[in-house]
Protein backbone atom coordinates (compact mmCIF):
# COMPACT_ATOMS: atom_id res chain seq x y z
CA UNK A 1 0.00 0.00 0.00
CA UNK A 2 1.25 3.32 -0.82
CA UNK A 3 2.52 5.47 2.15
CA UNK A 4 -0.91 7.98 3.74
CA UNK A 5 0.64 11.64 3.65
CA UNK A 6 -2.06 14.38 4.67
CA UNK A 7 -3.41 16.58 2.33
CA UNK A 8 -2.16 19.53 4.07
CA UNK A 9 0.03 20.06 7.39
CA UNK A 10 -2.24 19.99 10.31
CA UNK A 11 -5.27 19.75 8.97
CA UNK A 12 -5.77 16.00 10.31
CA UNK A 13 -5.86 13.99 13.54
CA UNK A 14 -2.66 11.67 13.55
CA UNK A 15 -1.66 8.84 13.12
CA UNK A 16 -2.71 8.88 9.70
CA UNK A 17 -3.56 4.87 9.82
CA UNK A 18 -5.97 3.66 10.33
CA UNK A 19 -7.65 5.75 7.88
CA UNK A 20 -10.81 5.23 9.46
CA UNK A 21 -9.89 6.90 12.50
CA UNK A 22 -8.73 9.89 10.98
CA UNK A 23 -10.39 13.14 11.67
CA UNK A 24 -10.44 16.96 10.75
CA UNK A 25 -9.19 18.94 13.16
CA UNK A 26 -10.47 22.73 13.75
CA UNK A 27 -10.45 25.40 15.92
CA UNK A 28 -13.48 27.54 17.69
CA UNK A 29 -12.93 31.20 18.55
CA UNK A 30 -13.86 31.65 22.46
CA UNK A 31 -15.08 34.90 21.93
CA UNK A 32 -17.04 34.74 18.30
CA UNK A 33 -17.88 31.12 18.47
CA UNK A 34 -16.47 30.63 14.62
CA UNK A 35 -14.98 27.44 14.05
CA UNK A 36 -12.59 26.63 11.43
CA UNK A 37 -10.19 23.94 9.45
CA UNK A 38 -7.00 23.32 10.35
CA UNK A 39 -4.61 24.51 12.90
CA UNK A 40 -4.43 28.45 13.62
CA UNK A 41 -2.95 31.18 16.00
CA UNK A 42 -5.62 33.67 15.17
CA UNK A 43 -9.61 33.33 15.24
CA UNK A 44 -10.13 34.22 11.20
CA UNK A 45 -13.23 35.26 11.54
CA UNK A 46 -12.76 38.06 14.62
CA UNK A 47 -8.73 37.96 15.28
CA UNK A 48 -8.99 36.52 18.74
CA UNK A 49 -6.28 34.23 19.75
CA UNK A 50 -8.75 32.80 22.44
CA UNK A 51 -8.97 29.64 20.66
CA UNK A 52 -9.95 25.93 21.59
CA UNK A 53 -8.58 23.27 19.10
CA UNK A 54 -11.37 20.57 18.60
CA UNK A 55 -12.10 17.33 16.16
CA UNK A 56 -14.79 17.43 13.69
CA UNK A 57 -17.26 14.72 13.34
CA UNK A 58 -18.32 13.04 10.09
CA UNK A 59 -21.58 13.58 9.13
CA UNK A 60 -23.40 16.60 7.58
CA UNK A 61 -25.59 17.96 4.96
CA UNK A 62 -25.13 18.97 1.10
CA UNK A 63 -25.66 22.39 0.56
CA UNK A 64 -24.83 22.62 -3.26
CA UNK A 65 -23.04 20.94 -5.47
CA UNK A 66 -21.67 20.67 -9.04
CA UNK A 67 -20.11 18.07 -11.42
CA UNK A 68 -16.84 19.26 -13.05
CA UNK A 69 -17.52 18.35 -16.38
CA UNK A 70 -13.98 20.30 -17.75
CA UNK A 71 -10.68 19.32 -16.60
CA UNK A 72 -9.70 21.60 -13.82
CA UNK A 73 -5.92 23.44 -15.46
CA UNK A 74 -2.48 21.73 -15.58
CA UNK A 75 -0.96 20.14 -12.98
CA UNK A 76 -4.03 18.56 -12.73
CA UNK A 77 -3.69 15.33 -14.75
CA UNK A 78 -5.47 16.34 -17.83
CA UNK A 79 -5.02 12.90 -19.73
CA UNK A 80 -6.80 10.91 -17.27
CA UNK A 81 -9.41 13.41 -16.51
CA UNK A 82 -13.23 11.90 -15.73
CA UNK A 83 -16.07 14.44 -14.72
CA UNK A 84 -16.51 14.80 -11.20
CA UNK A 85 -18.77 15.93 -8.52
CA UNK A 86 -17.97 18.29 -5.66
CA UNK A 87 -19.90 19.35 -2.86
CA UNK A 88 -20.14 21.91 -0.28
CA UNK A 89 -20.99 20.57 3.07
CA UNK A 90 -22.62 21.46 6.28
CA UNK A 91 -20.90 19.43 8.63
CA UNK A 92 -23.09 19.32 12.00
CA UNK A 93 -20.69 21.34 13.78
CA UNK A 94 -21.73 24.52 11.46
CA UNK A 95 -18.03 24.03 9.88
CA UNK A 96 -18.44 24.23 5.38
CA UNK A 97 -16.36 22.01 3.84
CA UNK A 98 -15.41 21.40 0.27
CA UNK A 99 -16.15 18.12 -0.14
CA UNK A 100 -14.89 16.08 -3.03
CA UNK A 101 -15.44 12.74 -4.75
CA UNK A 102 -12.16 10.95 -6.23
CA UNK A 103 -12.22 8.13 -8.24
CA UNK A 104 -9.51 5.64 -6.24
CA UNK A 105 -6.18 7.39 -6.72
CA UNK A 106 -4.03 6.90 -4.01
CA UNK A 107 -2.34 10.75 -4.01
CA UNK A 108 -5.45 12.35 -4.74
CA UNK A 109 -8.09 10.58 -1.87
CA UNK A 110 -9.38 13.03 0.56
CA UNK A 111 -9.55 11.61 3.82
CA UNK A 112 -13.28 11.91 4.95
CA UNK A 113 -16.63 10.71 4.28
CA UNK A 114 -19.99 11.92 4.29
CA UNK A 115 -23.90 10.81 4.85
CA UNK A 116 -26.32 11.71 2.53
CA UNK A 117 -28.95 13.57 4.16
CA UNK B 1 -15.16 68.85 -2.10
CA UNK B 2 -11.75 70.94 -3.73
CA UNK B 3 -10.29 67.63 -3.36
CA UNK B 4 -12.64 65.24 -5.56
CA UNK B 5 -10.79 63.88 -8.24
CA UNK B 6 -11.99 64.63 -12.05
CA UNK B 7 -11.29 62.35 -14.82
CA UNK B 8 -9.89 64.34 -17.85
CA UNK B 9 -8.93 61.58 -20.10
CA UNK B 10 -9.58 57.73 -20.83
CA UNK B 11 -8.03 55.15 -23.30
CA UNK B 12 -8.14 51.91 -23.63
CA UNK B 13 -6.75 48.85 -25.73
CA UNK B 14 -9.36 46.37 -26.99
CA UNK B 15 -9.61 43.31 -25.14
CA UNK B 16 -8.68 39.94 -27.20
CA UNK B 17 -5.77 38.28 -28.33
CA UNK B 18 -3.05 39.77 -29.15
CA UNK B 19 0.17 37.60 -29.38
CA UNK B 20 2.51 39.48 -31.22
CA UNK B 21 2.17 42.75 -28.80
CA UNK B 22 3.83 42.95 -25.28
CA UNK B 23 1.83 43.95 -22.02
CA UNK B 24 4.03 47.16 -22.41
CA UNK B 25 2.58 47.77 -25.79
CA UNK B 26 -1.03 47.13 -24.33
CA UNK B 27 -0.42 49.46 -21.69
CA UNK B 28 0.92 52.24 -24.06
CA UNK B 29 -1.38 52.21 -26.35
CA UNK B 30 -3.86 52.61 -23.77
CA UNK B 31 -2.18 55.54 -22.28
CA UNK B 32 -1.73 57.05 -25.78
CA UNK B 33 -5.88 57.08 -26.12
CA UNK B 34 -5.99 58.48 -22.64
CA UNK B 35 -3.29 61.42 -23.31
CA UNK B 36 -5.04 62.25 -26.46
CA UNK B 37 -8.72 62.35 -24.72
CA UNK B 38 -7.19 64.49 -21.99
CA UNK B 39 -5.34 66.97 -24.86
CA UNK B 40 -2.09 66.31 -22.56
CA UNK B 41 1.47 64.65 -23.29
CA UNK B 42 3.17 62.20 -20.88
CA UNK B 43 5.41 65.10 -19.32
CA UNK B 44 2.15 66.37 -17.43
CA UNK B 45 1.84 62.90 -15.52
CA UNK B 46 3.17 63.35 -12.15
CA UNK B 47 2.22 60.03 -10.76
CA UNK B 48 1.26 56.66 -11.96
CA UNK B 49 -0.21 53.46 -10.23
CA UNK B 50 -0.43 50.08 -12.65
CA UNK B 51 -2.64 47.23 -11.84
CA UNK B 52 -1.81 44.04 -13.10
CA UNK B 53 -2.26 40.56 -11.47
CA UNK B 54 -1.44 37.67 -13.94
CA UNK B 55 0.51 38.76 -16.23
CA UNK B 56 3.98 39.31 -15.17
CA UNK B 57 7.03 40.32 -14.44
CA UNK B 58 7.83 43.14 -11.81
CA UNK B 59 8.23 46.63 -12.85
CA UNK B 60 5.86 47.12 -15.66
CA UNK B 61 4.56 50.21 -14.69
CA UNK B 62 8.25 52.05 -15.10
CA UNK B 63 8.48 49.87 -18.38
CA UNK B 64 5.24 51.22 -19.69
CA UNK B 65 6.53 54.63 -18.83
CA UNK B 66 9.87 54.35 -19.90
CA UNK B 67 8.47 54.09 -24.13
CA UNK B 68 7.67 57.64 -23.65
CA UNK B 69 10.81 58.65 -22.31
CA UNK B 70 12.65 57.83 -18.68
CA UNK B 71 11.19 60.09 -16.09
CA UNK B 72 11.31 60.39 -12.57
CA UNK B 73 7.50 60.53 -11.19
CA UNK B 74 6.71 57.87 -8.46
CA UNK B 75 5.15 54.71 -10.10
CA UNK B 76 4.12 52.08 -8.16
CA UNK B 77 2.33 48.42 -9.26
CA UNK B 78 -0.31 47.48 -7.50
CA UNK B 79 -2.03 44.01 -7.69
CA UNK B 80 -5.10 43.09 -6.17
CA UNK B 81 -6.42 40.24 -8.48
CA UNK B 82 -9.50 40.87 -10.38
CA UNK B 83 -9.98 44.12 -8.58
CA UNK B 84 -7.05 45.34 -9.51
CA UNK B 85 -7.84 48.24 -11.50
CA UNK B 86 -10.39 49.48 -9.11
CA UNK B 87 -7.98 49.22 -6.50
CA UNK B 88 -5.13 51.15 -8.55
CA UNK B 89 -7.50 53.82 -9.29
CA UNK B 90 -7.97 54.26 -5.81
CA UNK B 91 -4.64 54.80 -5.45
CA UNK B 92 -4.32 57.08 -7.96
CA UNK B 93 -7.64 58.86 -6.46
CA UNK B 94 -5.89 59.59 -2.56
CA UNK B 95 -3.30 61.08 -4.28
CA UNK B 96 -5.05 63.63 -5.74
CA UNK B 97 -7.29 63.64 -2.63
CA UNK B 98 -3.46 63.93 -0.85
CA UNK B 99 -3.07 67.21 -3.00
CA UNK B 100 0.40 65.97 -3.63
CA UNK B 101 -0.13 65.78 -7.30
CA UNK B 102 -2.16 67.68 -9.63
CA UNK B 103 -2.74 64.66 -12.37
CA UNK B 104 -2.35 61.34 -12.10
CA UNK B 105 -2.57 58.05 -14.05
CA UNK B 106 -4.21 54.81 -13.44
CA UNK B 107 -3.34 51.61 -16.03
CA UNK B 108 -4.56 48.56 -16.02
CA UNK B 109 -2.36 46.13 -17.96
CA UNK B 110 -3.19 42.15 -18.58
CA UNK B 111 -1.63 39.38 -20.94
CA UNK B 112 -3.01 36.16 -20.23
CA UNK B 113 -2.93 32.80 -21.49
CA UNK B 114 -6.38 31.00 -23.07
CA UNK B 115 -8.02 29.04 -20.89
CA UNK B 116 -8.43 29.24 -17.30
CA UNK B 117 -5.95 30.80 -15.11
CA UNK B 118 -3.02 29.50 -13.75
CA UNK B 119 -3.73 27.67 -10.08
CA UNK B 120 -1.16 30.32 -8.21
CA UNK B 121 -3.35 33.79 -10.61
CA UNK B 122 -6.08 32.90 -7.97
CA UNK B 123 -4.33 31.79 -5.18
CA UNK B 124 -4.61 28.60 -5.07
CA UNK B 125 -2.42 25.79 -3.18
CA UNK B 126 -0.55 22.97 -4.47
CA UNK B 127 -2.67 20.22 -3.07
CA UNK B 128 -6.15 22.04 -4.28
CA UNK B 129 -4.74 22.02 -7.89
CA UNK B 130 -3.30 18.67 -7.65
CA UNK B 131 -7.17 17.53 -6.34
CA UNK B 132 -8.47 19.52 -9.34
CA UNK B 133 -10.50 21.95 -6.78
CA UNK B 134 -8.71 25.40 -8.80
CA UNK B 135 -11.32 25.03 -11.46
CA UNK B 136 -13.05 28.64 -10.34
CA UNK B 137 -16.21 27.51 -12.47
CA UNK B 138 -17.29 24.76 -9.87
CA UNK B 139 -17.74 27.44 -6.90
CA UNK B 140 -19.40 29.45 -9.53
CA UNK B 141 -21.51 26.69 -9.90
CA UNK B 142 -22.55 26.51 -6.50
CA UNK B 143 -23.31 29.43 -5.88
CA UNK B 144 -25.43 29.29 -8.86
CA UNK B 145 -27.15 26.34 -7.77
CA UNK B 146 -28.13 27.16 -4.43
CA UNK B 147 -29.70 30.53 -5.76
CA UNK B 148 -31.97 28.65 -7.92
CA UNK B 149 -32.95 26.67 -4.75
CA UNK B 150 -33.40 29.37 -2.57
CA UNK B 151 -34.97 31.64 -4.74
CA UNK B 152 -36.31 29.85 -7.75
CA UNK B 153 -33.89 31.41 -9.85
CA UNK B 154 -33.99 29.99 -12.51
CA UNK B 155 -31.46 28.44 -15.72
CA UNK B 156 -33.57 30.30 -18.23
CA UNK B 157 -32.68 33.88 -16.42
CA UNK B 158 -29.05 32.46 -15.81
CA UNK B 159 -28.62 32.38 -19.79
CA UNK B 160 -30.47 35.92 -20.43
CA UNK B 161 -27.55 37.20 -18.99
CA UNK B 162 -25.28 35.90 -20.99
CA UNK B 163 -27.25 36.85 -23.95
CA UNK B 164 -27.85 40.03 -23.09
CA UNK B 165 -24.11 40.92 -22.33
CA UNK B 166 -23.43 39.41 -25.66
CA UNK B 167 -26.03 41.64 -27.23
CA UNK B 168 -24.54 44.68 -26.03
CA UNK B 169 -21.34 43.43 -26.67
CA UNK B 170 -22.17 43.65 -30.62
CA UNK B 171 -22.16 47.24 -30.29
CA UNK B 172 -18.80 47.41 -28.72
CA UNK B 173 -15.64 47.60 -30.76
CA UNK B 174 -13.54 46.69 -28.32
CA UNK B 175 -14.73 43.66 -27.19
CA UNK B 176 -13.53 40.29 -27.92
CA UNK B 177 -16.48 38.41 -28.61
CA UNK B 178 -19.27 40.90 -30.72
CA UNK B 179 -21.37 38.15 -31.17
CA UNK B 180 -25.31 37.95 -30.48
CA UNK B 181 -26.18 34.88 -29.09
CA UNK B 182 -29.77 32.99 -28.55
CA UNK B 183 -31.14 31.72 -25.20
CA UNK B 184 -31.01 27.73 -26.66
CA UNK B 185 -27.34 28.50 -27.76
CA UNK B 186 -26.30 29.47 -24.59
CA UNK B 187 -27.81 26.72 -22.75
CA UNK B 188 -26.94 24.46 -25.04
CA UNK B 189 -23.54 24.78 -24.79
CA UNK B 190 -21.28 22.42 -23.21
CA UNK B 191 -21.65 22.49 -19.60
CA UNK B 192 -18.49 23.33 -18.13
CA UNK B 193 -19.60 23.08 -14.34
CA UNK B 194 -23.35 21.27 -13.91
CA UNK B 195 -25.92 24.12 -14.13
CA UNK B 196 -23.12 26.63 -16.29
CA UNK B 197 -22.85 25.99 -19.87
CA UNK B 198 -19.46 27.30 -21.88
CA UNK B 199 -21.40 30.49 -23.25
CA UNK B 200 -21.82 31.73 -19.46
CA UNK B 201 -18.56 32.44 -19.27
CA UNK B 202 -15.64 35.45 -19.09
CA UNK B 203 -12.74 34.24 -20.73
CA UNK B 204 -9.48 35.88 -19.22
CA UNK B 205 -7.53 37.54 -22.10
CA UNK B 206 -5.48 40.61 -22.71
CA UNK B 207 -5.92 44.12 -22.84
CA UNK B 208 -5.34 47.58 -21.51
CA UNK B 209 -7.50 50.70 -19.92
CA UNK B 210 -6.31 53.98 -18.83
CA UNK B 211 -7.91 56.44 -16.74
CA UNK B 212 -6.14 60.01 -16.04
CA UNK B 213 -7.03 61.81 -12.74
CA UNK B 214 -6.93 65.24 -11.79
CA UNK B 215 -8.08 67.86 -8.98
CA UNK B 216 -10.36 70.55 -9.98
CA UNK B 217 -8.34 73.49 -10.88
CA UNK B 218 -6.21 71.26 -12.87
CA UNK B 219 -9.17 69.43 -14.57
CA UNK B 220 -10.47 73.04 -16.05
CA UNK B 221 -7.09 72.52 -18.25
CA UNK B 222 -8.05 69.32 -20.26
CA UNK B 223 -11.35 69.02 -19.93
CA UNK B 224 -14.68 70.70 -20.68
CA UNK B 225 -16.61 67.77 -19.95
CA UNK B 226 -15.70 66.98 -16.38
CA UNK B 227 -16.51 62.97 -15.16
CA UNK B 228 -16.66 63.41 -11.30
CA UNK B 229 -14.77 60.18 -9.47
CA UNK B 230 -17.54 60.37 -6.51
CA UNK B 231 -15.87 57.47 -4.26
CA UNK B 232 -13.94 54.50 -5.09
CA UNK B 233 -13.83 51.72 -2.53
CA UNK B 234 -11.91 48.76 -1.79
CA UNK B 235 -12.44 45.98 0.58
CA UNK B 236 -11.87 41.92 1.58
CA UNK B 237 -13.96 39.28 2.07
CA UNK B 238 -14.85 38.69 5.27
CA UNK B 239 -14.57 35.02 6.47
CA UNK B 240 -17.63 33.83 4.40
CA UNK B 241 -19.91 31.00 4.27
CA UNK B 242 -17.97 30.05 1.32
CA UNK B 243 -15.94 31.92 -1.41
CA UNK B 244 -14.06 30.42 -4.39
CA UNK B 245 -10.85 29.21 -3.75
CA UNK B 246 -12.21 28.67 -0.10
CA UNK B 247 -12.06 24.51 1.25
CA UNK B 248 -14.08 25.48 4.53
CA UNK B 249 -16.16 28.52 6.22
CA UNK B 250 -18.62 28.93 8.28
CA UNK B 251 -22.17 30.94 8.54
CA UNK B 252 -20.60 33.94 10.16
CA UNK B 253 -24.06 36.49 9.03
CA UNK B 254 -21.07 38.48 7.70
CA UNK B 255 -22.15 40.92 4.41
CA UNK B 256 -20.07 39.82 1.21
CA UNK B 257 -17.21 42.11 0.26
CA UNK B 258 -18.94 43.60 -2.40
CA UNK B 259 -21.93 44.15 -0.07
CA UNK B 260 -19.40 46.12 2.34
CA UNK B 261 -17.83 48.23 -0.45
CA UNK B 262 -21.06 49.22 -2.28
CA UNK B 263 -21.93 50.12 1.32
CA UNK B 264 -18.68 52.29 1.56
CA UNK B 265 -18.84 53.71 -2.09
CA UNK B 266 -22.47 54.88 -1.64
CA UNK B 267 -22.03 56.51 1.70
CA UNK B 268 -18.88 58.06 0.34
CA UNK B 269 -20.66 59.32 -3.21
CA UNK B 270 -23.35 60.67 -1.02
CA UNK B 271 -25.37 58.54 -3.62
CA UNK B 272 -27.47 55.39 -3.49
CA UNK B 273 -28.93 52.32 -5.94
CA UNK B 274 -31.88 54.66 -6.49
CA UNK B 275 -29.63 57.13 -8.06
CA UNK B 276 -27.87 55.13 -10.89
CA UNK B 277 -28.39 55.18 -14.40
CA UNK B 278 -26.13 51.91 -15.42
CA UNK B 279 -23.75 49.60 -13.55
CA UNK B 280 -20.90 47.45 -14.80
CA UNK B 281 -20.22 44.70 -12.44
CA UNK B 282 -18.19 41.76 -12.53
CA UNK B 283 -19.98 38.90 -14.84
CA UNK B 284 -17.65 36.09 -14.57
CA UNK B 285 -20.38 34.17 -15.14
CA UNK B 286 -23.67 34.74 -15.92
CA UNK B 287 -25.33 34.03 -12.79
CA UNK B 288 -22.73 36.18 -10.77
CA UNK B 289 -24.42 39.19 -12.41
CA UNK B 290 -27.79 37.76 -10.30
CA UNK B 291 -26.06 37.30 -7.06
CA UNK B 292 -23.94 40.43 -7.48
CA UNK B 293 -26.91 42.80 -8.37
CA UNK B 294 -28.13 41.75 -5.54
CA UNK B 295 -25.27 42.05 -3.26
CA UNK B 296 -24.95 45.44 -4.54
CA UNK B 297 -28.15 46.66 -3.20
CA UNK B 298 -29.78 47.13 -6.93
CA UNK B 299 -32.55 44.58 -6.03
CA UNK B 300 -33.70 42.39 -2.39
CA UNK B 301 -32.16 39.47 -1.96
CA UNK B 302 -33.15 36.42 -4.58
CA UNK B 303 -34.72 39.48 -6.85
CA UNK B 304 -31.86 39.38 -9.41
CA UNK B 305 -32.85 37.22 -12.26
CA UNK B 306 -35.83 39.27 -12.46
CA UNK B 307 -33.97 41.85 -13.13
CA UNK B 308 -32.62 40.32 -16.32
CA UNK B 309 -35.90 38.59 -17.35
CA UNK B 310 -38.15 41.48 -16.96
CA UNK B 311 -35.87 43.59 -19.11
CA UNK B 312 -34.79 45.95 -16.65
CA UNK B 313 -30.82 45.28 -17.02
CA UNK B 314 -31.39 45.59 -20.99
CA UNK B 315 -30.11 48.94 -22.93
CA UNK B 316 -33.18 50.57 -22.53
CA UNK B 317 -34.39 49.41 -19.50
CA UNK B 318 -34.82 51.18 -15.62
CA UNK B 319 -31.30 49.96 -15.24
CA UNK B 320 -28.63 48.46 -17.73
CA UNK B 321 -25.85 46.42 -16.43
CA UNK B 322 -22.94 45.59 -18.24
CA UNK B 323 -23.67 48.27 -21.59
CA UNK B 324 -20.37 47.19 -22.91
CA UNK B 325 -20.87 43.50 -23.11
CA UNK B 326 -19.33 42.82 -19.41
CA UNK B 327 -16.77 40.70 -19.64
CA UNK B 328 -18.68 37.80 -20.78
CA UNK B 329 -18.47 39.55 -24.14
CA UNK B 330 -15.02 41.66 -23.58
CA UNK B 331 -13.03 38.93 -21.58
CA UNK B 332 -11.20 39.40 -18.87
CA UNK B 333 -7.64 41.03 -18.89
CA UNK B 334 -7.45 40.68 -15.00
CA UNK B 335 -5.71 44.02 -13.92
CA UNK B 336 -7.12 46.00 -16.29
CA UNK B 337 -10.85 44.63 -16.13
CA UNK B 338 -11.72 47.68 -13.53
CA UNK B 339 -10.24 50.49 -15.58
CA UNK B 340 -11.96 49.33 -19.01
CA UNK B 341 -15.53 49.41 -16.62
CA UNK B 342 -14.73 52.98 -16.20
CA UNK B 343 -13.65 53.46 -19.59
CA UNK B 344 -17.49 52.35 -20.64
CA UNK B 345 -19.13 54.30 -17.76
CA UNK B 346 -17.19 57.94 -18.43
CA UNK B 347 -18.20 57.22 -22.07
CA UNK B 348 -21.56 56.81 -20.61
CA UNK B 349 -21.63 59.87 -19.04
CA UNK B 350 -20.17 62.03 -21.53
CA UNK B 351 -22.96 60.64 -23.99
CA UNK B 352 -20.30 59.42 -26.04
CA UNK B 353 -21.51 55.74 -26.24
CA UNK B 354 -22.81 56.16 -29.59
CA UNK B 355 -25.58 52.61 -30.25
CA UNK B 356 -25.46 52.06 -26.98
CA UNK B 357 -25.65 55.00 -25.42
CA UNK B 358 -27.96 54.68 -21.91
CA UNK B 359 -30.10 58.04 -22.23
CA UNK B 360 -29.36 60.76 -19.87
CA UNK B 361 -27.07 59.11 -17.95
CA UNK B 362 -25.64 60.86 -14.99
CA UNK B 363 -24.43 58.23 -12.58
CA UNK B 364 -22.50 55.47 -12.93
CA UNK B 365 -21.46 52.26 -10.38
CA UNK B 366 -18.32 49.80 -11.74
CA UNK B 367 -18.17 46.95 -9.21
CA UNK B 368 -15.34 44.47 -9.64
CA UNK B 369 -14.59 41.33 -7.08
CA UNK B 370 -11.47 38.68 -7.34
CA UNK B 371 -9.50 36.11 -5.98
CA UNK B 372 -8.21 36.26 -2.09
CA UNK B 373 -11.51 38.11 -1.34
CA UNK B 374 -10.56 41.70 -3.07
CA UNK B 375 -13.57 44.08 -4.16
CA UNK B 376 -13.96 47.33 -5.62
CA UNK B 377 -16.55 49.56 -6.32
CA UNK B 378 -16.44 53.10 -8.00
CA UNK B 379 -19.09 55.38 -8.20
CA UNK B 380 -19.18 58.21 -11.29
CA UNK B 381 -21.63 61.36 -11.68
CA UNK B 382 -21.41 63.90 -14.19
Amino acid sequence: MAKQVPFKVGMLTTPLTPLENVRLKGIKCKSCGAIALGERQYCINCTSDNLEAIVLGKTGKVYSHTTILHPPPPPYPQETFKPFPVAWVELDEGLFLLYVQIQANQERRITWEKRQS
Amino acid sequence: MGKEAIIVGIGIHKFGRFEQKSAEELGQDAVIMALKDANMGFKDIQAMFLSSSGTIYPGLGPKVAYLFGRTTIPIVDVEAACSGGGACLRMAQMAIAQGEYDTVLALGVEKQPRGFLAPAVSGYEMWQALAGLDENPMYWAMKARKHMVDYGTTIEQIGMVSVKNHKNGVLNPNAMYQKAMTLEEVLSSRVVCDPLTLYMFCAPNDGAAAVILCNQKAAKRFTNKPVILASCAHRLNPYPELDVGNYFGYKTGNKPVTTLAALDAYEKAGIGPENLSLVELQDTDASAEIIFSEELLLCKEGEGGRLVSDGITELGGKLPISTDGGIISKGEPVGASALGQVYEVVLQLKGMAGPRQVKNAKVGLCHVRGALGHSCVTILKT
